[in-house]
């Protein structure tokens, strides 16, 4: 039984939500796993002669692209990578506690 | 040799692959600083590692790598290793944590450590079969002993109180063969936030993923959800007990229109 369509997932505005309340990391696999096997399903469907692997990963490559980009600008992460520093691993915090 | 380094050698300066890496404790606290939430994205190949990296180039965002104990059986766990090093060095700004994503005991949360992962998630929810609901003690003894390891060497470690699944079936989704099986109770499936402030004070985890109604999968709700099978009150009330503890939502894949468009038309449902 397949439900009502629009409403399978978890809504962004509740992750919003949550990351007002101290969410930071929001795992996602499904939706990545839509967008690649969608597009290779298209250029499959569309052209069933075509074998070589790159005419049907490249455009499930840049779904999957599209879909991060969408998540990165959502949570606010975007922007970010420049204003981090990452500590070398010789002074990664150890046993830190609360 | 004087005059040439030995990392360089004759190779292209590309910078040390270790260079960007993060832990997830020093990328959530940045993230708590400023507000933002990080996504954390699956990774089993190549092509969903490059994806990911060009996404967050783009955007010029720190990144969550994960991968599974089905996505290093697949991939095997030098070929992650080694991608990982690639995707370091093509993109040496953008800060990566390498994540592993439901560890179900220690020997896979210490392997992890030793292929470079800069986090882990001990999964104590779920007994090592990762199907069977494990009590209190279960849990915060296992993932006491795996947060003590890996802080030896610096590395981060995701803790979970509650057990994901969906508050309209009550019970979960496999994915990889992880995911309680069979039906559970209603209260098992919501984090009691007392307890997620006894399991915080007791493990000293980095991060505490919490069962609030998210489960694994495509269908994770047949409407349009509200706070009876999408608890955010659950981490409102958390967040307010441990107001410095970074939570974790995990199966938070929204599902778009757009892409179910897609699949349905050109496959089976």
């Amino acid at each position: 039984m397949a439900p009502d369509e629009a409403d399978l997932g978890v809504p962004v505005e509740e992750i919003q939500r949550g990351i007002k309340h101290g969410v930071r990391k929001i795992n996602i696999d499904t939706d990545n796993r839509m967008a690649l096997t969608g597009a290779i399903r298209k250029v499959l469907t569309e052209n069933p002669s075509e074998f070589d692997p790159r005419k049907y990963l490249t455009p499930a490559m840049a779904a999957m692209r599209k879909l991060c980009k969408e998540r990165f600008e959502q949570f606010g992460t975007a922007g970010n990578a420049p204003k981090i520093k990452p500590l070398p691993s010789r002074r990664w915090p150890s046993a830190q506690v609360r | 040799m004087r005059g040439q380094s030995a990392t360089t050698g004759s190779k292209p300066d590309t910078g040390d692959s270790s260079l960007a890496r993060i832990t997830l404790r020093q990328l959530l606290d940045h993230a708590a600083e400023y507000g933002y939430g990080v996504p954390a994205f699956n990774m089993n190949n190549m092509e969903q590692g490059l994806a990911i990296m060009e996404a967050a180039e783009e955007t010029k965002s720190p990144v969550i790598l994960q991968a599974s104990r089905g996505a290093r059986a697949y991939a095997n766990d030098v070929v992650l290793a080694k991608l990982i090093d690639a995707l370091v060095e093509i993109h040496p700004d953008i800060p990566v944590c390498m994540h592993l994503d439901h560890g179900n005991n220690e020997a896979t949360c210490v392997t992890a450590i030793q292929y470079g992962f800069t986090s882990v998630m001990m999964d104590g929810s779920l007994k090592e079969d990762g199907k069977s609901p494990a009590d209190y003690a279960y849990n915060s003894g296992i993932t006491k002993r795996v947060v003590d390891m890996a802080h030896w060497g610096g590395v981060s470690v995701e803790g979970e109180i509650g057990v994901l699944g969906s508050l309209e079936s009550g019970g979960g989704e496999q994915e990889d063969g992880h995911g309680v099986e069979g039906a559970i109770s209603h209260d098992q499936l919501l984090t009691d936030p007392e307890q997620a402030v006894e399991f915080v004070k007791d493990t000293h985890v980095d991060a505490l993923a919490v069962a609030m109604g998210t489960s694994h999968g495509a269908y994770k709700f047949s409407r349009k959800p509200d706070g009876a099978v999408l608890a955010m009150n659950v981490i409102e009330d958390i967040h307010r007990r441990l107001p410095n503890m970074h939570l974790v939502m995990h199966g938070s894949s929204s599902v778009p229109e757009d892409l179910q468009e897609i699949i349905n038309k050109y496959g089976a449902r």
